[in-house]
């Protein structure tokens, strides 16, 4: 498979685009910037893989999980405290986080300890066949800043109301599924497949450092070029230890221009070359962006 | 100038008829007529289409549609339907007023620009005597009796209410227009009235009529002295308040003063949909009512009477709402009514509704600000959240939908205590809970109260290393095969990084745990918080770093 979109003049020279053209066209080069709001993550080294240098507003970000309690919520929770505490800076008044069917008790003196407002935490119990109508009144409402559902068993229709309600809403969303679901295909346009890792680079794992563990995020679909090697995230075990967190290791890919797709990656990633071709078309650019 | 809108209650409306008590619980489905004096006085859409005609006789009614259920009216009922619509109407107006002949007046010029112009505000008068299960010819003037003989003009006209073949008869087309703002106009659309709709005229019978003078115009034209000695001075007294020439005081409707609406539903009902539609009637009237009270309600309980089991007592049962800020809104209460039907099971099918207002409290108007300030806006945005909360507390439950708080007792599953989303507000100084419907929500209320605090006093006992997720009961883990007495040693499958932090707590209230926490590496990857119960050595997973 060959991404070629960076030589659109290429291709049909002394092309100029009307804007509202232009604008609308994806290009694999232009993926860092300009895909839309984005909250930072809090983790440098996960900001510069994911387009526009975020988390994104306005999609629904898949986060696949390869247990329950790896380390999903540490990789949350600065976000969240941002969220929830009013910025005196900006003048920004603190916002609600909603917790829909989560696996477990949100344990509340470890949300104090990372500074996240406990009173703006709102922790609905629901079963899975009403989660996902819980989920849409919150994003229905404008006043919540994340949303986090845990829906194990989403069928795809399921799926895709949820992608179209998080489009119009103001709240980011982040949908917590096992691992099994990377297969199935997705709407959302960021995937993330977060696992324990075999072996750590940062060797935190072999020097058993008590303070942070290791995260392994691979991610599956983004708007943006396919990431071809797995993220490593040291997470700390609480706020304040080695803060801010040293990057671990140096962004994985020089992207800063389009390149061949290594064909020489695991299965697995079938499912995420169609996805991506997919996430393409749906941006209009079937014509210009992906020749196989 | 003074607007009013006369409001024609029709009681031929299809889903209820104030008739005799008797009477009145038909098999759904059939056809229905009003007969008074073996005469048809009002039918229903579906015996209209039958060709049953008002006026008819009840013989001619019954040939023509032989299954056809006839129905006498009842004073008292009609006058406790009116009575409801005006409890529901004084939502819009302080002044409303009962009339002649079913009809309603209201003085509206003060809620025009409340309820956003006089387009809107009759738009919204329409909806709500239709929630309250019944039609109405609306019509609008600058004088109370113009406003009346306009809207009797108008129902007179309309296809669905004909009260009697005469006034069929005389109701001669009129085109003219129902909405009168100015005077003058006013003027022009009654002069061109037929004579009879003026009530101190039609006490005449035809005599004014056989004078050649069918209209008010024409009234109008005839000597006043000559008129006054001739019928009386209360047709020309009519005439001029009509006109707008003589001062017109009215008594103003007032609201009881304990709210008591009960609804007599025409079948019985077992269909939740039908149910809620029949309780939106009465809902209707308590939202006027509370505007009149100037109160907000927090919640209600609507009695179901079910039907009698065979020859046993009435059976009923209750069905409490609450919710946590107050509210006049009629929309959010049927909302919450639908979840909570939705989540009941019907013992019985439904022959009456009784709605009791329980937590009635003053009302606070959310002040509008002019310029949106950005610390301004949390008052908003904490209703929007409220609301929120209601909706999902309602169809999952109020045990389902918490916020987070923070509580002082060392032992790890005692320090997190759940609150009401509405409780855990800062600053909003609310010590009650809402109002508890069942037992257990009332003993998890006052456990809250007990020993909540603000997470700021907190924050330093939480300052010790915790984990994201904590199981509800923790989970036995296996065995160490080599247990070896005072050395602690894991258990099999997990590697001990940090610890251990001794746990020692609780021994005054018969929970008593003496525990050694550790943050522990699973094999399969993952970090937990494990412990060793001090008593007998066993190890627990208890949470999970996530």
């Amino acid at each position: 498979m060959q991404a070629t979109l960076a030589h659109q003049e290429d291709i049909v020279p002394g092309l100029a685009l009307p804007s509202h053209l232009a604008r609308r066209i994806w290009r694999g080069e232009g993926w860092r910037g300009g895909v839309g709001r984005t909250v930072p993550t809090g983790y440098a080294a996960l900001d510069a893989e994911l387009p526009g240098g975020g988390w994104p507003l306005g999609g629904v970000t898949e986060l696949l999980l390869e247990r329950d309690g790896i380390g999903e919520l540490r990789l949350l929770a600065d976000l969240l405290g941002r969220l929830t505490v009013p910025d005196s800076a900006t003048h920004q008044p603190g916002r609600h986080v909603a917790l829909v069917g989560p696996p477990f008790q949100p344990y509340a003196p470890a949300l104090a300890s990372w500074g996240i407002a406990l009173e703006r935490v709102l922790w609905v119990r629901a079963e899975p066949r009403h989660a996902l109508w819980a989920a849409q009144q919150v994003l229905r409402q404008s006043d919540v800043a994340a949303l986090l559902l845990w829906l194990p068993a989403a069928g795809a229709d399921a799926l895709r109301r949820l992608q179209v309600l998080a489009q119009d809403s103001s709240a980011l969303t982040f949908l917590l599924r096992p691992a099994t679901a990377a297969r199935q295909p997705s709407p959302a346009p960021l995937r993330i497949l977060c696992r324990v890792p075999l072996s750590c680079p940062a060797r935190c794992l072999a020097a058993g450092d008590q303070h942070a563990s290791c995260l392994q995020l691979e991610i599956l679909k983004r708007r943006g070029p396919l990431a071809t090697m797995p993220l490593h995230l040291r997470l700390p075990l609480e706020q304040g230890t080695g803060w801010p967190l040293p990057s671990p290791l140096p962004s994985p890919l020089p992207l800063a221009q389009p390149r061949l797709i290594d064909t020489t990656r695991e299965t697995r990633d079938a499912v995420d070359r169609r996805d991506l071709a997919g996430s393409a078309a749906r941006s209009g650019a079937t014509a210009l962006a992906v020749t196989e | 100038m003074v607007a009013a809108v006369a409001t024609t209650v029709i009681t031929a409306a299809a889903t209820h008829h104030p008739a005799s008590r008797t009477q009145a619980r038909t098999q759904a489905g059939s056809a229905v007529a009003l007969v008074r004096q073996q005469r048809v006085l009002q039918v229903d859409a579906q015996a209209a289409a039958a060709g049953i005609r008002s006026g008819m006789s009840r013989a001619q009614a019954q040939a023509l549609l032989p299954g056809l259920c006839l129905l006498s009216p009842d004073p008292a009922r009609v006058e406790a339907a009116l009575r409801g619509v005006a409890l529901a109407l004084l939502r819009y107006t302080p002044r409303v007023v009962l009339a002649q002949e079913h009809t309603i007046l209201l003085e509206v010029t003060a809620s025009l620009r409340l309820f956003g112009g006089l387009r809107a505000l009759w738009r919204a008068l329409a909806a709500t005597v239709g929630t309250s299960g019944y039609r109405a010819a609306l019509a609008c003037a600058p004088t109370p009796w113009g406003s009346w003989l306009l809207a009797r003009q108008r129902a007179a006209q309309a296809a669905w209410y004909q009260v009697d073949a005469t006034a069929t008869a005389t109701a001669t087309a009129y085109t003219g227009r129902y909405r009168v703002v100015r005077l003058p106009m006013l003027v022009r659309q009654l002069d061109r009235l037929p004579l009879m709709r003026l009530p101190a005229a039609a006490e005449h019978g035809h005599a004014l009529e056989q004078m050649g003078c069918t209209t008010l115009a024409a009234l109008r034209a005839l000597p006043s002295a000559g008129v006054a000695r001739r019928f009386g001075a209360g047709v020309l007294q009519q005439l001029a308040q009509a006109y707008g020439t003589a001062p017109d005081p009215r008594t103003a409707f007032e609201a009881p003063a304990r709210f008591d609406a009960r609804l007599d539903l025409q079948a019985r009902v077992s269909h939740t949909e039908a149910l809620l539609s029949a309780a939106q009637h009465l809902l209707a009237q308590l939202a006027g009512w509370l505007t009149a009270r100037h109160a907000a309600l927090r919640g209600y309980t609507l009695i179901l009477i079910h039907e009698k089991a065979r020859g046993g007592a009435t059976e009923s049962s209750s069905l409490p709402l609450a919710w946590a800020v107050p509210s006049r809104d009629p929309a959010q209460w049927a909302w919450l009514l639908r979840e909570t039907l939705a989540r009941t099971p019907l013992r019985a099918a439904v022959i009456e509704l009784q709605l009791q207002a329980d937590a009635i409290e003053s009302y606070t108007p959310v002040a509008a600000s002019l310029f949106t300030l950005p610390g301004q806006d949390g008052a908003q945005q904490t209703g929007g959240i409220v609301q929120l909360t209601e909706r999902l507390s309602a169809r999952l439950g109020r045990e389902q939908v918490c916020a987070l708080a923070l509580q002082a007792d060392h032992r790890p599953e005692a320090a997190a205590g759940q609150v009401e989303p509405t409780l855990a507000r800062a600053g909003s100084g609310r010590t009650s809970g809402r109002a508890a419907p069942g037992t257990s929500s009332k003993a998890r209320t006052s456990s809250q109260r007990r020993r909540t605090v603000p997470s700021a006093d907190l924050i330093g006992a939480a300052q010790a290393l915790r984990p994201f997720w904590l199981l509800d009961t923790p989970q036995a883990l296996a065995a160490d095969a080599i247990r070896t007495a005072g050395a602690l040693r894991p258990t099999r499958g997990w590697r001990l990084l940090q610890g251990p932090e001794r746990i020692e707590s609780g021994w005054w209230d018969g929970a008593g745990a003496t525990r050694d926490y550790f943050v522990a590496r699973a094999a399969q990857g993952g970090l937990g918080w494990i412990y060793r119960d001090c008593g007998n050595g066993q190890w627990f997973l208890h949470g999970w770093f996530a």
